[in-house]
């Protein structure tokens, strides 16, 4: 009844439209990974398995206030950390942002791991009359949660399917890349889009994307005595969607490695290998199997 | 390869009057329906050697097994000659060739072959051929007096276990007539010459047929014809692979007039429709690296309609046919990882092709010496991939690939002919196209066992076109009679597989991947001569030889080309009874070609005899046949045999047949 009138009274304001009907679900169609509230406001995780998962993940959230209202004026962080007991560490990510024209946000997750991670989100949500200094703005911190990110299975349900590599590099610099698949996530006979992200490891905490790398690309079926197929593309650096985009030709279905050579901007191999008779995989790879 | 198994050992193109240039006359001559056309009992009981006379030089039989025998007309196959049954288009539904669609029709199906040679102008329903056609005539009992009769037929081959029964019934009458059989084969493993077992060299056999006729009033027949054919557990001794099912579901509805329009002495109209299933699998095989499944189905709808005419020196034909094909074919293999999915693929991604065209042909008798031949054909064919992940696999290997395309295709030809005195002479010339096959444009890693290949189909082929002609001489006095001719067929964009060295070989095992391809140019020369000689009042003598020699634009040799080949036999008739001693062979096969796969043949040399007897007790007729084939139990292949595989060793048959 509050709710309502108080609906009815922003309405009736006419401009604020933070608040919308608590019936209308901005993730609808995506499923509730799982929720983090404190008394004011819930804050819900949604993607498109309900799961948080290792390697690449979008991940979508929901602010409402405890009338249920979706709250379009927030701002969201939210730090992952794994404790390893020795040492601690984060996962490469993105900033949480606002998908606009709903009360939705989005964020980008390249777990380097499955098992339990600490995960706190902090809020702000800015007051509806917009009075609100953005340089003073102070987070609230959720009450800190755990999440439990799931193996990626290959369909078997028993193999684990890698989808993420952290790699150190072979060209005497020691740095340390991060390698994530992030499509296709639903594969097809055919030539299909490939898209990857790379990061540099600066430290457990600091992953910074890197551009203008490659990622040479040599699809194999191990089944079938490794045989390859034409038209694949390299990753190469797509600055519109900050992403690396290639194509990978998959001539059947089934269980296909994606071998991967990591090379810089400048063409030296920073890790993988190329796939021999005698070698049959590289170092780098991911699995794909539909 | 001319020794083609006797009569009754099954392969049905054993027991057809094949005559070549003889049937295109007949083809073209005053046929009414009321002309009795149908079963032709005495071919059952023709005895084994004559079939030496039946078969034309031109037709030669590419083996896969023990079981489908693909015809040859001129050194080419399926995607250069036209199989038709009764005008009729039917297509194969196994993309390795293993079911040539003579496959699916058996002897008691049929009563005649018509072959033409080249672009020779007498199958107005071919399209797409450059190289000839096979018209299959069914078996059907005719409007005509004959009242109710019966045939059954029982045959053994020790060589396999193989059995034989057939029987079957006609009714006819002049304004009605039915007649309908069944016919069973079954064999087990042939064994070599020198007595070596031929595993996976099995199959059964069963096929049911039935054809209608009905006059509603003088002049107008309406003939409705069924036939089903089911073979099972079909083994493929050079495949890794046999068959589960083979099904053929041939069905046709015909009208014919006669004298429907001035000049015009008789209008046929058929529609029809088959559906052919080809499964295969690997279940009965030891050890294989990747278990699969590879079903195939092949359906075909369509229509003709034909007007043949005479007016004075001029004889002539128009039609008007077209099709609609549906080929798909899919493969599943079982990865060992039994965890890991089954990897699926579409090797004929449901290939629509729609074919249509108008075909003329003109016979001017200019004097009694003097004739002369034309033909043409234009065809209109759009084909290409219905099934959205056929089209994307495809796509993969090109991407830009139009999903279908339209092309045009025709033929042109001219022949003349000199009669005089015991002489005959003709010449003939022709130009045409087709348009790739399904599998040549559109195959998807189709494995090729005869190179041990895998094919890919090209979307982006051009026509194939050949230029043609071809001379024959022929003498016939009192009781000899002998013959030469020649034939050369000249290629533009010739489509072959030629290696890709850069793509991978799907099936374990391969040597590698071919992708077809259009050669600038390639030549295909065939000749034969034969003689046959009467003597003794009772004894023929004749023999024949053939040679062939194919290049590719390079001056390689083409594949599947027969080496030099002959035959001869010592024939004995008199009355009831009849025998033959002949002999077959073939040289070493010199003009190979190992860049498409082939290796050296040795030469051969096989000998048969047989020998039938036909008597009558009461009202019925007994045919008794026996025989022996490959006498020596030599153990040979010929150039044509898939990895060499051995024919047949010795084998002796027996059939008797029971008419009244």
């Amino acid at each position: 009844m509050i709710s309502f009138f108080a609906a009815l009274f922003f309405v009736s304001c006419g401009k604020d439209e933070d608040k919308q009907k608590p019936d209308i679900n901005p993730a609808e169609g995506l499923i509730k990974i799982q929720e983090f509230a404190d008394d004011f406001y819930t804050v819900t995780a949604y993607n498109e398995s309900g799961k948080w998962q290792i390697g690449y993940t979008k991940v979508y959230f929901t602010v409402q206030d405890k009338d249920g209202n979706f709250i379009d004026n927030a701002t969201l962080s939210a730090f992952p950390e794994m404790n390893m007991g020795t040492m601690k560490h984060s996962t490469p990510r993105s900033e949480i942002t606002k998908v606009s024209g709903k009360p939705l946000f989005e964020a980008n997750y390249a777990f380097l791991m499955a098992g339990e991670w600490d995960y706190t989100v902090s809020y702000y949500v800015s007051r509806y009359d917009g009075g609100f200094n953005p340089a003073v703005v102070i987070f609230q911190p959720l009450p800190a949660a755990k999440i439990d990110v799931q193996k990626a299975y290959r369909p078997d349900g028993v193999t684990e399917r890698k989808v993420i590599s952290s790699v150190k590099a072979i060209d005497g610099s020691d740095k340390r890349y991060v390698v994530a698949l992030v499509e296709p996530q639903k594969p097809k006979a055919g030539i299909n889009d490939i898209t990857a992200y790379i990061y540099e490891r600066i430290d457990g905490n600091t992953y910074t994307p890197v551009e203008n790398f490659r990622l040479k690309l040599d699809p194999r079926m191990p089944a079938m005595e490794n045989h390859s197929s034409p038209n694949n593309e390299d990753l190469t650096w797509n600055a519109t969607e900050k992403a690396y985009k290639g194509k990978a030709n998959f001539s059947m279905t089934g269980y296909w490695v994606l071998n991967l050579i990591l090379q810089n901007a400048d063409g030296t191999v920073l890790y993988g290998n190329p796939v021999t008779e005698e070698i049959e995989q590289s170092s780098l790879y991911f699995e794909v199997e539909f | 390869m001319r020794s083609i198994k006797p009569i009754i050992l099954s392969l049905f193109i054993g027991i057809l009057p094949l005559q070549a240039q003889e049937e295109e006359a007949i083809a073209l001559s005053e046929i009414v329906i009321s002309t009795k056309a149908g079963i032709d009992r005495n071919q059952l009981a023709k005895p084994n050697g004559t079939l030496d006379e039946y078969l034309s030089e031109k037709i030669d039989m590419v083996k896969r097994g023990n079981y489908a025998w693909e015809p040859s007309i001129n050194n080419m196959t399926s995607e250069r000659i036209s199989v038709t049954i009764d005008g009729m288009k039917i297509f194969n539904a196994c993309t390795d060739r293993m079911d040539p669609v003579t496959s699916y029709v058996e002897t008691v199906n049929l009563s005649k072959a018509v072959i033409c040679s080249g672009f020779d102008g007498s199958d107005p329903n071919a399209s797409n051929c450059i190289g000839g056609s096979l018209d299959l005539k069914l078996n059907k009992a005719g409007f005509c007096q004959d009242g109710f009769s019966a045939n059954a037929n029982a045959g053994y081959e020790n060589n396999g276990n193989l059995w034989i029964y057939g029987a079957d019934a006609a009714y006819a009458s002049p304004q009605f007539y039915v007649n309908s059989g069944i016919f069973h084969r079954s064999s087990g493993n042939y064994y070599a010459g020198g007595g070596k077992e031929v595993p996976f060299s099995q199959f059964t056999k069963n096929n049911v047929f039935a054809n209608l006729g009905y006059l509603p009033k003088t002049g107008k027949a309406l003939e409705g014809s069924f036939i089903y054919d089911r073979a099972d557990n079909v083994g493929y001794p050079a495949l890794a692979m046999d068959v589960r099912k083979a099904e053929g579901l041939i069905t046709s509805l015909a009208y014919t007039a006669e004298n429907p329009l001035p000049y015009f002495y008789k209008w046929e109209n058929k529609i029809y429709y088959n559906n052919i299933v080809h499964i295969m699998d690997d279940t009965h095989r030891p050890d294989v690296p990747v278990r699969m499944d590879m079903p195939g189905k092949s359906r075909t709808g369509g229509f003709y309609s034909t007007l043949h005419g005479r007016n004075g020196k001029h004889r002539y034909s128009f039609n008007f046919d077209g099709y609609y094909n549906q080929s798909y074919a899919e493969m599943t293999m079982y990865p060992r990882n039994s965890g890991e999915l089954p990897m699926f693929m579409l090797t004929w991604g449901d290939i629509r092709t729609a074919n249509s065209g108008l075909f003329g042909v003109d016979e001017w008798r200019i004097t009694e010496n003097h004739s002369v031949r034309l033909s043409g054909k234009l065809s209109l064919q759009r084909a290409g991939v219905q099934s959205r992940f056929g089209w994307e696999t495809l796509q993969g290997y090109y991407p830009d690939m139009e999903r279908f395309d339209n092309r045009l295709t025709g033929n042109l030809s001219a022949r003349y002919t000199f009669r005089k005195d015991a002489w005959e002479t003709a010449a003939g010339a022709g130009y045409g196209n087709r348009a790739p096959s399904v599998s040549e444009a559109y195959g998807f890693y189709l494995f090729n066992t005869f190179d041990s290949y895998d094919y890919i189909g090209n979307p982006h082929l051009k026509n194939e076109s050949s230029t043609s002609g071809d001379v024959l001489l022929k003498y016939r006095k009192g009781s000899f009679e002998a013959k030469a001719e020649v034939s050369y067929f000249y290629f533009h964009n010739y489509i072959i597989g030629k290696p890709a060295a850069d793509l991978y070989r799907m099936t374990i095992g391969a040597s590698g991947v071919k992708v077809y391809q259009n050669l600038p140019n390639a030549s295909l020369w065939n000749s034969s001569v034969s003689a046959k000689y009467g003597f003794l009042e009772y004894f023929t003598l004749s023999g024949k030889a053939t040679y062939a020699r194919g290049r590719d634009n390079a001056g390689g040799n083409l594949p599947l080309i027969a080496p030099l080949s002959y035959n001869a036999s010592l024939s004995f008739s008199r009355n009831r009874f009849y025998a033959e001693a002949g002999i077959a062979g073939a040289a070493r096969q010199t003009d190979f070609s190992p860049e498409y796969g082939e290796d050296e043949t040795p030469r051969y040399l096989i000998a048969n005899l047989s020998a039938g007897y036909s008597f009558k007790v009461g009202k019925f007729i007994f045919n008794l046949k026996s025989g022996v084939e490959n006498l020596f139990d030599k153990q040979y292949s010929t150039y044509s045999d898939w990895n060499n595989i051995p024919r047949k060793g010795r084998n002796v048959f027996i059939n008797l047949g029971i008419n009244f």
